[in-house]
């Protein structure tokens, strides 16, 4: 599994996987990666993800569609007119192309956020700031928390004549606020509480060091050489143009097997790669007993 | 270190893979999002300098975490949520760079929430920004007063809104044309007012008491950390 | 050796005639634990403060702190970071990060250790606490005790010599606050680790400690043995009942402590096991003030019930307590009764009439007040004064039931624990509703808040009103309610009147009763076991 790996793997994974998604505007690449989207979404979300591609990527996919010939005109296949402008194919498919290629990017964000979870974005955010990973961290052992201090404050509030559910939207909001402002009070006078048991702790004392549970092993090295290869062989694709598929004035590139089969077995390769480790680990687990 | 050695890769990588980038036909989608996180480096770098202390990064903490809240509570309401103005009221309070990283950090952590996508970095950056900037002229005293911070407000509202609409722009369309650019900003406009009168609304009615809540623990810090 | 040598210690906060702190001296030795009691603001918490370097408030001080022989002032930065380790009152206040595994490190982080180290003494201390299988979890997702036991694990991978703790189990429920204890012990005894604790709750702790120190008005009044303290303070009402019987009776010399003992030596008494133990304390009023016939409730349609078909009755001016284990359903049930949340099956009746058919701002308009757990969650000013006058003008009356006079002018968050309760009492009064509901407004106060506020709640059932109050603390309700229920799942599994009620229960009773059920179970409290014992010498 993709989330074993090292927070360093997971996200360059993610990283090249996105960025071959958003290089190349041929329809083959693009539908190879909505499909390797769609397929991980599934695997780790299941009806979560479908749910999703209904309510959040088909709307995106129709209003680009919709939209993008509405305010481009370029194309050289009118196929009709509205109010003396022109609707062309080109736009269209432009639309339905780059709404795929939008919404296969949604997909990939939503195993990046399965994946890598608060604690292992945290990590890496901590190697650019760890001052600012720790604010992450702290906000995110508030939150839960205020949660549940708005509910109580809300209650407590109810009680005495503050409802935020009664009462014209005036009386509402200006309870809202005060609830607002009752938090803010309470969850700052605790912070002070908060910085006395860092600096009990040695907060802010020369040279910290930093802690994680993620171990770098020696199959996160190869799959990052992996990925680095495949990296580079994307953008030598990108830079040699076999795959260069352009759709104004008219569309020009090849949908030949011949003429794009290397580039689109090395996106399959990059987007299989989460599968083939862990077919390969799983067929070494089973002949190691 | 390691740390200076992954800085160093970042630093010498990057303008590689933008220059890369300019060759391939949809390049600059990549180009834009990288240009977004470098951006943000050396507001972290500064922070990171000054080695602050536990009394700078709890309150921001807390107003970050409170930002987000703030983006959760209102999630009936799009665009209509006050995170911009806790962002600048913390900003005035606390300084500049306590703003850039409350308005990064709420941003981050909200979108833990919401979940990630590619726009994350932009709001990240943009938000970071309007509270740096709303440090910085408070400190030079030509943002004064309820007036003023509500009339910042409104316009770093609609400044959220343009430069993350950026994204949108690049994202969407294959050649930038002025009306393309005038379409998507057309587009955005009712959602990027809601978020501006939203941000002048609450700070029009919270600012002062939320002012005042947090320069009392900025006194409290005082007396109970020794320098 | 000493671990401490305090020296003339004197301590005054900015601005502030009067000293917190006044002319201290104590000699702490090596392993020694240390229990320091007396009532809150008497200068305990400022003491252990000035114990640790970073902790040391902003102020005034005089006099000598020496660590080992070496002045705390000239103590390098790490030896005082690891080497003294702090554990405060509010166990959620203290832990820093979301991640359990994380809010371990964090200390160890500061000192710059190699992730290796870090990784070795993370995982020993998982080990010795036994808390290995929370280590991956959200530090939001503990309980209060888990978490508490996470803040002290925090502290002890730093390799402390000495641990402070400043009344750790006040904000914990009696079960977690044993374990705790129970932990602390470990730690003295098995790893000759020095403790220095301030707490409230003290039957438990007593036994363990080495030496008592008792302290009023900034200056130590007492320092002995904890079975031969003799000093007179009001602080002893918290001490454990078989040393208060004890007292009470006229004994002097080395007392018992625990209910074994207290047993031992009430076996040597004589007592009058005629006496009828049994007097109940009032009759009850008939006329009923609140009703909840088979009350059902859950959070959430996917959750478990939590009110599980709650039938509970409450008559005009009585006092009733609720009691029973955490989670039991309590909080819940004054909540439902309150009208925060509506059960799903059920009647709850107020005064007569349907809680349904009353329009919120009648109900919350005198006739019922819920106090909150958290006091704090009803304070939106920036004044005591402004607080009070948020909801009437005329805050007069209520201000001299609870005391408040001389802090009108305080901000809400500068109260003492105790004053933010009373604050917060007085604020759901000024609503004059005819039933109040306190939840666990006793939790981490000291004997003299909690006698006060045993004489507020009699002037007002006195005056009519009904409270019913969810509790943890047993001596309380056996001196004060009228009446008690027991929740248990969900359900009021027995109620009775106070007296009644107590002797049926086997375990979940006062020390008091303990020590003397075997004689006469109807004794609850110190003072019936003192008269029962007393009535035989005339």
């Amino acid at each position: 599994m993709l989330s074993t790996y090292h927070p360093v793997t997971v996200f360059l994974y993610f990283v090249v996987s996105i960025s071959a998604t958003v290089l190349f505007t041929h329809p083959a690449c693009i539908m190879l990666s909505l499909a390797a989207a769609i397929g991980y979404a599934v695997w780790q979300k299941g009806a979560e993800a479908v749910r999703f591609g209904l309510t959040a990527a088909l709307p995106v996919i129709v209003v680009f569609t919709i939209v993008n010939p509405l305010v481009n005109h370029k194309g050289s296949t009118i196929l009709f007119y509205i109010k003396y402008s022109a609707i062309t194919l080109e736009a269209v498919l432009y639309g339905l192309f780059s709404g795929i290629m939008f919404a296969a990017v949604m997909f990939w964000f939503v195993s990046f956020n399965e994946n890598l979870t608060s604690d292992k974005l945290l990590y890496l955010f901590a190697k650019v700031s760890p001052s600012a990973a720790l604010i992450i961290t702290m906000s995110l052992r508030l939150i839960p928390r205020m949660k549940r201090r708005v509910i109580a404050i809300a209650s407590a509030q109810k009680t005495i004549g503050n409802d935020v559910f009664a009462g014209g939207l005036k009386v509402r909001l200006k309870n809202g606020i005060k609830i607002l402002s009752a938090l803010t009070t309470w969850s700052l006078e605790n912070s002070i509480e908060t910085a006395d048991s860092m600096n009990a702790r040695g907060y802010g004392r020369r040279g910290r060091s930093f802690y994680s549970p993620y171990t770098y092993e020696k199959r996160d090295k190869i799959a990052i050489i992996f990925l680095i290869a495949i990296a580079a062989l994307i953008f030598w694709s990108g830079i040699k143009g076999n795959i260069a598929f352009k759709y104004y004035p008219a569309i020009q590139g090849s949908l030949m097997p011949q003429d794009i089969a290397p580039e689109l077995l090395i996106n399959a390769l990059l987007f299989l790669m989460p599968v083939i480790f862990n077919t390969m680990e799983l067929i070494y687990w089973k002949f190691s007993r | 270190m390691q740390k200076r050695r992954i800085l160093a890769a970042a630093l010498v990588l990057s303008p590689l893979v933008l220059i890369i980038c300019s060759f391939i036909e949809g390049g600059w989608r990549i180009a834009a999002t990288i240009i977004a996180f470098l951006s943000m480096l050396p507001f972290y770098m500064l922070f990171e300098r000054r080695k602050p202390k536990a009394r700078e990064i709890v309150p921001v903490a807390v107003m970050s975490a409170l930002a987000a809240i703030s983006r959760m509570a209102f999630v009936f309401a799009p665009q209509f949520k006050p995170i911009i103005a806790i962002v600048i009221i913390t900003a005035v309070v606390f300084g500049a760079e306590s703003g850039f990283l409350c308005g990064t950090c709420s941003m981050l952590v909200s979108n833990f929430f919401f979940g990630h996508g590619p726009h994350t970095p932009w709001q990240m950056f943009c938000c970071g920004l309007i509270g740096y900037a709303a440090g910085v002229l408070s400190r030079k005293k030509i943002i004064t007063g309820k007036l003023g911070l509500c009339i910042f407000g409104l316009i770093s509202g609609f400044i959220f809104g343009a430069i993350v609409d950026i994204w949108t722009v690049i994202g969407t369309t294959p050649e930038i044309t002025p009306q393309t650019v005038a379409a998507i900003y057309i587009a955005g406009l009712p959602f990027n007012a809601a978020l501006a009168a939203a941000t002048a609304f609450f700070l029009y009615v919270a600012s002062v008491p939320m002012i005042q809540k947090l320069e009392r623990i900025k006194q409290k810090f005082g007396l109970y950390d020794k320098v | 050796m000493e671990i401490f040598k305090i020296n003339n210690l004197s301590f005054a906060y900015p601005g502030a005639k009067k000293k917190a702190i006044e002319n201290i001296n104590l000699d702490v030795n090596e392993g020694e634990f240390i229990l320091i009691c007396g009532k809150s603001g008497c200068g305990k918490t400022t003491l252990l403060r000035c114990l640790k370097k970073e902790l040391t408030p902003h102020g005034d001080i005089s006099g000598s702190i020496l660590y080992r022989r070496l002045p705390l002032s000239e103590l390098p930065d790490d030896v005082s970071t690891c080497e003294i380790g702090f554990v405060m009152q509010d166990p959620d206040n203290q832990i820093v990060t979301d991640k359990v595994w994380h809010e371990l490190a964090f200390g160890l982080e500061g000192m710059g250790l190699p992730p290796n180290t870090i990784r070795r003494r993370v995982a020993e201390i998982s080990g010795f606490l036994g808390i290995q299988s929370w280590f991956g979890r959200s530090t939001h997702e503990l309980s209060g005790g888990q978490k508490q036991m996470l803040s002290l694990a925090g502290v002890l991978v730093m390799q402390p010599k000495a641990l402070i703790l400043d009344e750790p189990t006040s904000q914990l429920d009696p079960i977690a606050a044993t374990e705790f204890f129970e932990t602390i012990k470990k730690i003295n005894s098995e790893l000759a680790i020095t403790v220095i604790i301030c707490e409230q709750r003290l039957e438990e702790v007593f036994p363990m400690a080495d030496r008592v120190i008792i302290m009023d008005g900034g200056k130590i009044i007492s320092d002995s043995a904890p079975d031969t303290i003799e000093a007179e303070h009001p602080i002893q009402e918290a001490f454990p009942a078989a040393m208060r019987i004890y007292r009470k009776l006229g004994y002097t010399g080395k007392s018992p402590i625990t209910v074994k003992e207290g047993r031992q030596f009430i076996d040597t008494q004589t007592i009058n096991r005629n006496k009828i133990c049994k007097e109940e304390k009032t009759t009850l009023s008939p006329d009923i003030s609140l009703e909840m016939q088979n009350v059902w409730f859950k959070y959430d349609s996917g959750e478990p019930d939590v009110l599980k078909g709650t039938n509970l009755t409450a008559y005009k001016g009585e006092f009733l307590c609720l009691v029973g284990a955490n989670a039991a359903g309590k909080t819940t049930a004054l909540s439902v009764a309150a009208g925060i949340y509506k059960p799903y099956r059920g009647i709850v009746k107020i005064l007569g009439k349907k809680l349904g058919k009353y329009k919120n701002t009648e109900l919350y308009n005198g006739i019922v007040s819920l106090l909150p757990q958290q006091p704090q969650a009803l304070f939106v000013q920036n004044t005591v004064e402004n607080e009070l006058k948020e909801l009437s003008e005329d805050i007069k009356e209520v201000v001299s039931l609870t005391e408040l006079e001389g802090l009108l002018s305080r901000h809400p968050f500068d109260l003492s624990g105790g004053e933010q309760q009373k604050l917060a009492f007085a604020k759901i009064l000024l609503k004059n509703p005819e039933i109040i509901l306190l939840d666990e407004p006793t939790k981490g106060l000291d004997a003299v808040f909690k006698k006060e506020f045993g004489r507020i709640i009699k002037t007002l059932t006195d005056m009519g009103k009904t409270i019913i109050m969810a509790t943890h603390d047993l001596e309380f309700a056996a001196r004060n309610a009228h009446r008690c229920a027991m929740f248990f799942d969900g359900t009021v599994i027995s109620h009775a009147q106070t007296n009644t009620f107590f002797s049926e229960n086997n375990y979940y009773t006062t020390g008091a009763n303990r020590i003397i059920r075997h004689i006469c179970p109807g004794a609850i409290t110190v003072e019936d076991v003192v008269n029962l014992c007393k009535k035989e010498e005339y």
